[in-house]
């Protein structure tokens, strides 16, 4: 059987070659045969992966370990949803599984397009399958998920495999990598059709309508991919947070930032055809951080507890790196004059220049979190001295960063294209301005003196006042002259335009955000080596150890503690924090039990059993306001949501530029 | 000044003057993890010492013990962090110390960031400069302009 995922690949290898080659002569020789030839042959190569993806899954589900692949990641008392998942536990499996999102990916880009853009479709097919054909390289040659064990010449099977990483034994982890990927992968789509907008020298924004929703939807999975990893780790790793600026974690967090501004900075190409270079730049800088990324997680260039084993295929990924950089940089500079931009500004204080200062801090910060990642490398190569970049540093560094970025996110909507007035000013800040001060002086003299804090704080209840006042203004107009409740108007408001109102959601779930983040400044927490009907106490909770259970099943072994949370005598909730020991891993971990509520979280880590007495060891961590970073997620996914959906009233004007009239306009305009 | 104006003030003052200290629990416990946060956990668990959960983690037990200890005999954090960066090496600082090529490191994104700025300051000016009008074409008069703008700015603000 792993004969036929093998074959199915090298056939995908020699069948990416042979697109690339007929999209390419189809269109320099003009041969239509061959163009849609190579449209063809993306639903083949497709077809290829996917036998070879169903192959390895197949061999999982068979528990065949004489691969090594299944040995490693596989056992045999796996659960069935596990065994999926292990497709992408594994350094080989996952290659192939990016490999499998972008030739689907591929297949219906070129399928819903190859009539709309027949200029730029070879090229499109051309830079997609490129991008296959490296990941071919890797799944064929360097990474192959079909190798076999052997012993003395001769194929071999150990009796059971390793099993899947314990820590990725968690429901929010089958979904997580899938959601990240499709993230990842996705931004390959709108890069090629803007690198074949370049090539083919078009002057409008065909490729950016074409991709726009393509690029919400990706930027969607990479945010709910990212969150479902934060997730993950709150609720698995057992540490309290739930993002320890890891290097892979960040590996996730560049792209996703980039594809932020490119979001923020494509606006002003369709509304006043200005930064068009920037734009190129965002989205090619954007699929180059997620190649970047899938190289930093594979190469073990930097240490991470998320990385993949060190293999050798690092160097491959930097020669793709450097030659797709360079492409597209020559392509840029020989393409500048057909990105050109077709206005100018006329005040500073605009909708334009917050844009501008938007994407400034965007990829200040993307810089200021790559640079951290990787300045241990670049200082023990000058220096010969290893040091630690960790959480104090992105957290100094960024910190301000963010909290001018949530400045920009209430200030930058509610300044109008072109200029501002003072009166205009004055009138959407004043009272968000008045009433943020006062719960800044108010939690200045009842809750915390960290600077950080406050101003977060503030600044989150200032931009919810803008968001929510233009709803309001918005709403009342509605109401005014249909009548309705304020709640109805405020929904008609939004399907008018579901692009403005929908981004004022997603802009309301960052402010949710922020607020989740600055909790963590209040955290309180305590650990100890408990008896049965020990008290163990915590900011105002008392946890009680009442009850120690042992269970055992195929796949573990667990230790399940039983604890009376109380508050002031009163019982709140009795809590089961577990700790499982895999047989087929021979690895501990902890299962968390968690009390979540708006105000914080209750949050019980069964830790171990001590050395000395064989007591449970338990850990208490108490999270001020941690749920509503998750909450804010989910209001960032209705948000988007919202804005894919077309508004009911159409806006599609074109772009006007005042530089002089004839006769008949003034007589137009006159009657 | 309005009289709400006044009592705004009068509020927030009264708010910042009745200002107090919040009770932050056992302090040196709180003071044990702060200067943990700031040490990178040596046991491959790739948290700060603060944050490591790791059971018996070795190497947080020995550092937590010595922090408590140098704490009691009434040592500062910057005091701490130097005899540990003394016996472990600079891996063991959760961000590189200001200093040497390491100041390079932290002076960088701020770099970068006033780079960004004169660059958007350039682009800002270059986006400014009046362009000539298309040849041929009559000058508008103000106030067919100002019609123009208007409605422009209204289309504009329906937009986005």
């Amino acid at each position: 059987m792993e004969n036929l995922g093998s074959l199915a690949l090298l056939f995908a290898f020699c069948f990416a070659i042979y697109t690339v080659l007929a999209a390419l002569v189809g269109k320099w020789k003009d041969r239509a045969y061959l163009a849609v030839s190579a449209e063809r042959a993306v639903i083949a190569l497709w077809a290829l992966v996917t036998t070879a993806a169903g192959t390895l899954v197949y061999l999982l589900f068979q528990n065949d370990f004489r691969l090594s692949f299944v040995a490693a990641h596989s056992n045999r008392d796996l659960p069935a949803v596990y065994k999926f998942a292990a497709w992408w536990g594994g350094q080989e499996g996952s290659l192939l599984f990016w490999l499998w999102i972008l030739s689907t990916y591929a297949v219906v880009a070129v399928y819903t397009n190859r009539r709309k853009h027949r200029d730029m479709m070879p090229y499109v097919i051309t830079i997609l399958v490129t991008v296959q054909c490296f990941f071919l390289i890797l799944v064929n040659f360097v990474a192959n998920p079909f190798q076999v064990l052997a012993a003395g010449g001769e194929i071999t099977a150990v009796p059971d495999g390793r099993g899947l990483n314990p820590l990725l034994q968690y429901p929010a982890m089958v979904i997580h990598p899938p959601f990240l990927y499709l993230g990842y992968v996705g931004f390959c789509v709108p890069f090629a059709f803007a690198a074949a907008s370049l090539i083919t020298k078009q002057k409008g924004e065909a490729w950016i309508a074409t991709t726009r929703i393509w690029t919400m939807v990706t930027w969607l999975f990479q945010t709910c991919g990212i969150m479902l990893g934060a997730r993950w780790a709150y609720a698995v790793l057992g540490w309290g947070g739930y993002w320890a600026w890891d290097p892979v974690e960040n590996a996730s967090l560049l792209p996703w930032i980039t594809a932020t501004a490119y979001l923020h900075s494509v606006m002003m190409q369709e509304k006043k055809g200005m930064m068009k270079v920037w734009n190129i730049v965002l989205i090619s800088a954007t699929f180059f951080l997620c190649i970047f990324g899938t190289f930093l997680t594979r190469s073990g260039v930097v240490s991470s507890v998320h990385a993949f084993a060190q293999s050798p295929i690092g160097k491959y990924f930097v020669v793709f790196l450097a030659l797709g950089i360079a492409a597209t940089v020559y392509l840029i500079l020989n393409r500048l004059d057909f990105l050109k931009s077709e206005n100018q500004l006329e005040s500073l204080v605009s909708r334009e220049s917050s844009f501008l200062f938007n994407n400034l801090l965007l990829l200040a910060s993307c810089f200021a979190v790559l640079w951290g990642t990787l300045f241990p490398v670049l200082s023990e190569a000058v220096t010969g001295e290893k040091i630690s970049v960790g959480a104090p540093f992105f957290n100094k560094v960024n910190v301000p960063i963010g909290l001018f970025l949530l400045f920009l996110t209430g200030v930058g909507p509610l300044f109008a294209w072109r200029r501002t007035s003072v009166e205009s000013l004055k009138r959407n800040f004043l009272w968000p301005s008045v009433v943020s001060l006062a719960l800044g002086a108010a939690l200045l003299a009842t809750v915390t003196r960290n600077f950080y804090a406050l101003m977060a704080f503030m600044l989150s209840c200032f931009v919810g006042l803008t968001i929510l006042a233009e709803f309001y203004k918005g709403a009342r107009a509605i109401q005014a002259k249909g009548g309705g409740s304020l709640v109805v108007c405020a929904a008609e408001l939004t399907h008018r335009n579901t692009r403005r109102y929908g981004g004022y959601i997603i802009h309301m779930g960052i402010v949710f955000m922020f607020i989740g983040f600055t909790g963590a400044v209040f955290t309180s927490e305590a650990q100890q080596e408990m008896n049965l009907g020990d008290t163990l106490k915590v900011a105002a909770y008392s946890f009680r150890l009442t009850d120690l259970k042992q269970t055992d099943n195929r796949n573990y072994a667990s230790s399940v503690a039983t604890i009376e949370v109380s508050n002031n005598g009163e019982l709140l909730q009795t809590m089961h924090p577990e700790r499982r020991f895999y047989h087929a891993s021979e690895q501990p971990t902890s299962e968390v039990a968690i009390r979540p509520r708006l105000k914080e979280d209750v949050y019980v880590v069964f830790a171990g059993m001590s050395n000395e007495g064989q007591k449970p060891v338990i850990q208490v961590f108490v999270n001020p306001l941690v749920n509503w970073v998750w909450l804010g997620t989910l209001v960032v996914i209705g948000g988007t949501l919202i804005a894919l959906v077309p508004s009911k009233v159409k806006l599609a004007y074109a772009r006007t530029q005042v530089l002089g009239t004839t006769k008949k306009h003034e007589v137009l305009a006159q009657s | 000044m309005k009289s709400w104006h006044k009592a705004s003030i009068l509020f927030l003052l009264a708010l910042v003057l009745s200002a107090q200290t919040v009770s932050t629990g056992d302090k040196m416990h709180v003071r044990l993890r702060a200067i943990g946060e700031k040490l990178k956990c040596q046991c491959g668990c790739s948290y700060t010492v603060g944050s490591c959960n790791m059971l018996n983690c070795h190497f947080k037990s020995e550092v937590d013990a010595q922090i408590s200890a140098d704490l009691g005999a009434g040592a500062d954090e910057a005091s701490i962090l130097g005899k540990l960066k003394e016996k472990y090496g600079t891996l063991v600082l959760a961000a590189p110390p200001a200093e040497g090529f390491n100041l390079v490191g932290w002076l960088m994104p701020f770099i970068g960031l006033v780079v960004g700025l004169i660059a958007v300051r350039y682009i800002l000016i270059r986006w400014r400069r009046p362009r000539p009008a298309l040849g041929g074409a009559p000058a508008a008069s103000g106030a067919l302009v100002e019609k123009f703008r208007d409605q422009m700015e209204k289309e504009l603000a329906d937009l986005e």
